[in-house]
């Protein structure tokens, strides 16, 4: 695979990393504040 | 505030000042003025954002509304994240591979000049008061806690950020955050450990985690759709996207911090990590406050935390009224306390139906407090018609001066100072860069030597920071101060988005269409505001969306003509 593709993907993985942490927290701190009610 | 806490405060604020003007010794062009040469690596560009962002009022009012109204403003950040990833894919190759000093001047490449101009002066106008706003906020607060007068807690404030900002530029911003940052994040560390050990014994974390959830401070999420609710998930991802999106990508004060970065990749990795760290330090924040509500469950709380007001009740006619409703407060204080103990054993022992009358026991001592409150207030607005009676912003600080050790209690004031002035200096750097480069010297000195153009840099670092003390000091009371820098900024920042968004998704436009949309759509905004239309964030969603769709309106138009 070419270099600059290969550094695409890297970006990519990055941008889905940090979209399905924010995802993660929205799940986590509803069933925080769920346990904690 | 004793003496230990005076010693931490002014070394720790001296060095900063040193530490600053140190590291910016060999400051003499424009790209180390403005950008420190671009040669900052990812985690400077992280921590320089988040200082920017992070005012004092984050920690003054944040706490605060964490105490009053629980941590649903967390979701006011869910659209940060996303916004990080646009502006990484879009604005961050486009700034950087055109090698701008700022935002605006990739605008008249892409448009012309008078959309240039226009977008600048949206910025400074914006820019320019908000900055006020950011120092008058904990200057007021700071005054009321330290007993010294205001002017001259905002002057100290002022005065200290120009003296690096000025001499150093960007450089002197960058490394001055970079410690500041670091400074805060153990300062806030350290004092989420003091709140929970100086809960009684048998209250731990968990404890008084349980205690805040059912006294309704964990509310973090709220999923209805409400577009006069400020605070829910959609408002937050939706218009909060927006928001962020416009901050972060045409800001000046927020893109000359990543423009500092060494490459692209420096660049995105530290808006990346903005994305993941932000909301939890947000949450971390306003945990503090719901913390400190559980605190005070146990502890006397003022029965209203301006001290200011409180001085001025017992120093006047009613000062015998207010004696009696205090005595009444510390009644219904001890009531608090006892349901509390009650309800922490309980959910304890996991008895459900001891939890129920407990909790029903606890909230009508939660209202019979505020009723009482309630009446103070009263009381103090007839004592003073022109007192402010939203003590959110004192809240946490009264905690901090009058619960916590000493030394640590001066850090804590410290960083509320060292939070206002790594806002300041990003803004004052952000106004001068954007003032030299988009005005001075596109219309006024084209062709001049450095030495010419570093002087007007720090004469205008110098007059923005004149004209941020001066506007903070003719600030009136803006009601909660984090809300009125964000309805500040969404009034200008759906505009702004707007033009930016034209020029790097919609190809075919060209400047004056833009330049035209622009200037009908910021009208709207602002009517839109005037005549309270719908929550203020949705304001930026609007701006922006208007200023494409005229845009291509205006464009089709005139291609057809």
């Amino acid at each position: 695979m070419e270099a600059s593709a290969r550094n695409k993907n890297k970006w990519i993985l990055a941008y889905a990393l940090v979209i399905g942490f924010l995802v993660f927290q929205i799940v986590f701190y509803y069933f925080f504040m769920l346990h904690y009610k | 505030m004793r003496t230990a806490d005076w010693v931490v405060l002014l070394l720790t604020l001296s060095g900063i000042v040193i530490y600053g003007v140190w590291k910016s010794r060999k400051t003499n062009d424009l790209d180390g003025y403005f950008l420190a040469n671009r040669r900052l690596p990812w985690y400077h560009i992280l921590l320089s954002v988040m200082a920017t962002q992070a005012s004092a009022i984050t920690f003054l009012s944040a706490p605060g509304l964490g105490y009053s109204d629980g941590i649903r403003f967390v979701q006011f950040y869910f659209g940060l994240p996303l916004a990080m990833v646009v502006i990484c894919m879009a604005f961050v190759p486009a700034f950087h591979n055109l090698k701008v000093f700022t935002a605006y001047e990739y605008l008249e490449g892409r448009f012309d000049l008078k959309t240039r101009s226009f977008t600048a002066l949206l910025f400074l106008l914006q820019r320019g008061v908000s900055n006020g706003i950011s120092i008058y906020a904990p200057s007021l607060v700071l005054s009321a806690v330290l007993n010294i007068d205001i002017t001259y807690t905002t002057i100290f404030i002022g005065c200290l950020v120009m003296l690096y900002t000025v001499y150093g530029g960007t450089k002197a911003v960058s490394h001055t955050q970079l410690l500041q940052m670091l400074i805060i994040f153990s300062g806030l560390i350290i004092v989420a450990i003091v709140i929970v050990t100086k809960l009684p014994e048998g209250i731990g974390l968990n404890s008084a985690l349980h205690l805040a959830g059912k006294a309704g401070k964990l509310n973090a999420i709220d999923f209805s759709f409400d577009l006069n609710d400020k605070y829910n998930i959609w408002s937050g991802i939706i218009g909060g996207f927006f928001l962020q999106l416009s901050y972060f990508g045409t800001d000046q004060s927020q893109v000359g911090r990543y423009l500092t970065a060494r490459s692209v990749t420096q660049s995105r990795l530290g808006l990346l990590m903005n994305g993941l760290v932000k909301i939890p330090m947000q949450f971390f924040i306003l945990s503090l406050g719901a913390l400190v509500f559980v605190f005070y469950l146990f502890n006397q709380p003022p029965v209203f935390f301006n001290p200011v007001e409180i001085n001025k009740l017992n120093q006047g006619a009613y000062q015998k009224e207010y004696s009696n409703l205090e005595s009444e407060f510390t009644v219904a204080q001890e009531e608090r306390r006892l349901a509390s103990f009650d309800l922490a054993k309980a959910i304890q022992d996991q008895d459900q139906q001891t939890v129920q009358k407990a909790e029903s026991r606890l909230s009508a001592a939660e209202d019979a407090s505020g009723e009482i409150r309630q009446e103070v207030i009263e009381l103090i607005m007839t004592n003073n018609p022109s007192a402010d009676t939203n003590d959110n912003n004192y809240i946490f600080l009264d905690f901090v001066t009058h619960h916590l050790p000493a030394g640590i209690a001066g850090l804590l004031i410290a960083i509320i100072f060292l939070a206002s002035m790594g806002s300041m200096a990003s803004g004052l750097n952000s106004l001068a860069s954007t003032t030299v480069v988009d005005l001075y010297k596109r219309h006024v000195h084209q062709d001049t030597d450095r030495k010419e153009y570093i002087s007007a840099s720090r004469w205008s670092t110098f007059f923005w920071g004149l004209f941020c003390i001066a506007s903070a000091l003719f600030a009136s009371r803006l009601g909660n101060l984090i809300e009125a820098v964000n309805i500040l900024g969404s009034l200008f920042y759906g505009t702004i988005l707007g033009v930016f968004a034209t020029a790097f998704f919609l190809k075919s436009i060209r400047g004056s269409a833009v330049f035209y949309a622009a200037i009908v759509a910021e009208l709207f905004v602002i009517l839109a505001w005037w005549n309270e239309l719908t929550a203020f964030l949705w304001l930026n969603l609007i701006g922006c969306a208007l200023v494409m769709i005229l845009a291509t309106l205006i464009h089709s138009i005139a291609g057809r003509r």
